[in-house]
């Protein structure tokens, strides 16, 4: 009996050891997780106190002494004596607040994140393999390693991340590590690569190419370009202001092979929807800039405003940050996991970034030998591939997923032939292939003096593509559609293309001088919304269609009329809820409504819409209505001939809609083939109307304030994980959309909000929707997200010495050699 | 008294273990203890559990009120609680209970090898010669 209640009692408590000690699920190891010593606990951070984290402390391989002074909203501010210390002390800070960001993203981009999650992210690091990813930061490590200055930076942020993981008890772990029960590697050069490869697939990593193909075949050439035109029918504003000087010699344009088939094009996906690389480009994510010149200011110096659009998440994906050396003085944000600084302003410059549109992702039809896949067709004869073996280790498996991808001149594999659906390989031809050195670009602009320095610095731009908007206190304003341009015939790539035919490759690349830029235009101002970024008289194709036009035309209509311009007249335009879609669009709609009867409830809906100024602010009901309405009759006139259930379709552009409306509303598209009576625009308008009000009612009551837009447009900002809710924003109610200047949406949004005023000492300005640290109970998890609802920005403390005073510092680091 | 310097050795041994070893320490320590000690296994389970749900239940609301809840609030709402009170209590209260049956297996375990009195004292050592 004694035995008995031994054993029992042991291997009770045995089984509580075990089951205390190994997840269950999606629940971490309780054991470790919940005690007090190691556990979540430990994360809990004691408010203001527990940010003077032992003020003086020495580090491996730091060359010199390093000052960091933190200001009351944690942004450091970094004083070293030399790059490899300054990078070096950027890493360690950014590490501290944000290592779990960090390794979360590289690890996306990688292809690894089954390694820590599970069988679950299988597809998504095979199609980042596929893609390319690896190959593509392996090529860029080796020209930013063969550079002194980028290997400098590099090799010292890297330190500056592995010295702070190596202190790192593991009491300590950011959170996300102890729930998801891993912990965080030794960081490499390599992973600020795979950070630059990541925002090249987030910017520049879509296409639309094989719905374009399927339409193709299905409508022929000549209605394709009735219906995608290679510039907007209706309205643009382009970024190049029409009537500037092209000053230079084009090189001769490559000439398109003779016949492009289009029945030899057709894809059938099923899956296209799911596939994120091909999926069409949401319509109006993007990002603003401008500069306005010293005859424009009140200040007599130019004043510069930038605000990327991207995903919001928490925490955010940008990280404020002063850097200065002996060399350079900069401060704005960084990329957490990319030394430098990528938007920001120094004592003479500032600069900002918006996303170009252009084409640099192609795919390319691949005829194998056999299923070997050693050959492939190409200029009349079989053409070795070589291969690359990807291993994707996923956690609670014992085999790894193992892969040979492709790779023929083209680019990588990304598409075998009929895999899940019907249809040839696929290669892909992306930008993010192209060795470059992006960092030096960044490092250049971060101690530019003077416009030439800013010219020099693009030149070592390879992509993701941007308008670089600039502005110095020598009063120059500028812009340059900057990136390395594949020189391309006429619609290269608005197709899928033969890859056996040599006159489908890229040609070449659009010099860099010769890449569209301005500089002090006669307007007074520049300005960039993600449009189109010249106009039609610029003798090379970037690309067939840009971001819709909206926002840019607002923009430009506002800042032309601008006089004696502060920072505040800018702040209050990055503010700016106005439709122009709205204005353009919704007094022909409601002419169309006047015609037929109307319920009362749909009475009540108009009158709402016609007395509507126009703003989509936050309490106002009617741009809910309007927002709806305008999907609800691009849907109604386009889906039965540009929707397929089986096959990759998109529809028009906003523009060639709105066109449409305003100028062909008798053409045949607008009746539903579907039907068999003959629909009208009348018809158009008033059912989807009706549909609109119906689909409201359904989700959120009849017409009350719960209808009030910042309600129904939700903007709402995650916890990257995505799963963990208690770590996501309180809500949010502010106004904007996708085609207005503050073009805030359910999930997207001004990750970034920057305006700076030049001058003998430059003033600036700026947030974002988010916090300095990434811990969830930090008071600066989110400390600047009310703010930036309000639409109000921090003053930047932008300091000279290691010293100064100022009462918004809170705590001083000293970083010594050990 | 036993039962009290049972509870003493076993709080402060897991109060100060913990910090240099893993959290199984309070399975182990009072598995320890009332194999070394422990004279009634009703004793030996309400010792260890009260030792070790004092440990975590101190330091646990120390940290919880020192930072006003800001993460124990949020990982109550994970686990569906409704807030970080909740979780420390039942988080004091597990380790107890795991702790409290780690005691009891101790006392179990002392039985395959001595034999005790009613009148334990000195008995066991005597009982051998």
């Amino acid at each position: 009996m004694k035995f008995v209640k031994a054993i029992a009692s042991v291997l009770l408590v045995v089984g509580f050891l075990y089951a205390l000690s190994r997840p269950w699920g999606p629940v971490p190891a309780l054991g470790p997780f919940i005690s007090p010593y190691t556990g979540f606990w430990q994360n809990g951070e004691i408010p203001l106190l527990s940010r003077i984290n032992d003020p003086d402390f020495s580090l491996d391989s730091l060359r010199e002494e390093v000052t960091i002074r933190f200001d009351d909203v944690g942004v450091p501010h970094i004083f070293a004596k030399n790059n490899y210390d300054l990078f070096y002390a950027q890493g360690y800070v950014t590490a501290r607040d944000r290592l779990w960001q960090m390794d979360l993203q590289t690890r996306a981009a990688a292809g690894r994140l089954s390694e820590v999650l599970g069988a679950r992210t299988v597809e998504m690091d095979r199609r980042s393999r596929r893609m390319g990813m690896g190959y593509g930061a392996e090529v860029n490590l080796k020209m930013a390693m063969s550079d002194p200055i980028s290997r400098e930076a590099l090799l010292g942020y890297t330190a500056g991340i592995n010295a702070y993981i190596e202190q790192l008890p593991g009491r300590s772990l950011p959170i996300e590590y102890k729930l998801l029960g891993y912990e965080p590697e030794a960081w490499t050069p390599l992973k600020c690569m795979y950070m630059l490869e990541q925002m090249t697939l987030t910017l520049a990593g879509g296409g639309d190419e094989i719905a374009m193909s399927n339409l193709l075949k299905s409508l022929g050439k000549e209605t394709m370009g009735q219906v995608f035109p290679d510039y907007p029918m209706l309205m643009e504003s382009p970024i190049i202001p029409a009537g500037t000087p092209w000053d230079f010699k084009p090189l001769p344009i490559p000439v398109p092979p003779v016949e492009v088939e289009p029945a030899e094009l057709s894809f059938t996906n099923k899956n296209q929807k799911k596939t994120p690389f091909t999926e069409p480009i949401y319509e109006g994510l993007g990002s603003n800039n401008w500069a306005i010149s010293a005859a424009k200011s009140a200040t007599g110096y130019p004043i510069l405003a930038n605000d990327p659009h991207l995903e919001l998440t928490l925490p955010s994906i940008w990280y404020q940050v002063q850097l200065h050396t002996p060399e350079i003085n900069v401060y704005g944000v960084s990329l957490p996991g990319i030394p430098g600084v990528v938007i920001g302003f120094n004592k003479n410059v500032a600069w900002g970034v918006t996303n170009v549109a252009a084409d640099v992702l192609d795919f390319y039809k691949i005829k194998f030998r056999d299923t070997s896949r050693a050959e492939y067709w190409y200029d009349n004869q079989w053409r070795k591939t070589r291969k690359r073996e990807e291993i994707i280790t996923v956690k609670g498996s014992d085999e790894p997923v193992r892969e040979y991808v492709v790779y023929t001149h083209h680019g990588p594999v990304m598409y075998q032939e009929n895999e899940g659906r019907s249809g040839p390989a696929l290669a892909v031809r992306w930008i993010g292939h192209e060795p470059g050195n992006s960092f030096r670009t960044f490092y250049e602009l971060n101690k530019a003096r003077n416009y030439d320095d800013y010219r020099r610095a693009l030149t070592y731009y390879v992509g993701p593509a941007q308008n670089f908007v600039y502005a110095d206190n020598s009063k120059n304003i500028a812009m340059t559609v900057n990136g390395k341009f594949p020189l391309k015939w006429n619609e290269q790539g608005k197709y899928l293309l033969d890859g056996s035919e040599p006159g489908n490759d890229w040609q070449g690349w659009i010099p860099a001088a010769q890449n569209p830029h301005v500089k002090n235009p006669p307007r007074g101002f520049v300005s960039s919304a993600n449009q189109s970024s010249t106009n039609p008289t610029y003798p090379y194709y970037i690309n067939w269609r840009f971001a819709p036009s909206e926002r840019a035309i607002r923009i430009n209509e506002r800042l032309a009329a601008m006089e004696r311009a502060t920072a505040d007249s800018l702040r209050m335009l990055q503010n700016d809820n106005f439709s122009v879609m709205a204005r353009t669009i919704l007094p022909t709609l409601l002419n169309y409504l006047k015609t037929v009867p109307l319920t009362a409830p749909q009475k009540a809906a108009f009158q709402k819409l016609e007395s509507w100024n126009l703003m989509n602010n936050p309490g106002e009901i009617a741009p809910t209505i309007f927002e709806e309405w305008i999907v609800a009759v691009s849907t109604a006139i386009w889906k039965d001939e540009f929707y397929s259930d089986s096959l990759a379709f998109r529809y028009p552009t906003r523009d060639r809609t709105m066109y449409l409306i305003l100028n062909q509303p008798d053409i045949h598209w607008v009746n539903n083939v579907k039907t068999p009576q003959r629909e009208t625009m009348t018809d158009i308008v008033q059912q989807s109307f009706k549909a609109t009000l119906d689909s409201l009612v359904a989700r959120h009551g009849p017409m009350s304030p719960t209808w009030q837009w910042a309600t129904v447009k939700d903007t709402e900002i995650l916890h990257l994980s995505r799963a963990l809710k208690p770590f996501n924003s309180t809500p949010i109610k502010n106004g904007g959309g996708g085609s207005i200047v503050n073009a805030t949406t359910h999930h997207h949004g001004p990750s970034w909000r920057m305006v700076v005023e030049l001058g003998p000492e430059p003033r600036a300005y700026g947030l974002y929707p988010g916090g300095q640290s990434g811990n969830p109970s930090s008071t600066l998890y989110m400390n600047m997200l009310a703010k930036w609802e309000k639409g109000e920005l921090n003053e930047l403390i932008y300091l000279k010495t290691p010293d100064e005073q100022n009462p918004r510092l809170t705590t001083t680091w000293t970083l010594t050699k050990k | 008294m036993r039962v009290v310097n049972n509870y003493l050795i076993i709080l402060v041994a897991t109060a100060v273990l913990q910090l240099f070893m893993p959290w199984w320490v309070i399975v182990l320590v009072p598995f320890a203890v009332c194999l070394w000690r422990s004279r009634h296994p009703g004793k030996a389970y309400a010792a260890s559990l009260a030792a070790v749900s004092t440990v975590w239940l101190t330091y646990a609301t120390f940290i919880h009120n020192g930072t006003e809840g800001n993460m124990s609030n949020r990982i109550a709402e994970l686990f569906s609680l409704p807030n970080g009170a909740v979780l420390l209590t039942i988080v004091s209260l597990l380790s107890g209970f795991v702790a409290g049956f780690a005691g009891l297996a101790g006392y179990y375990v002392r039985q395959l090898f001595v034999k005790e009195a009613v009148e334990p004292e000195l008995e066991p050592l005597s009982g051998k010669f």
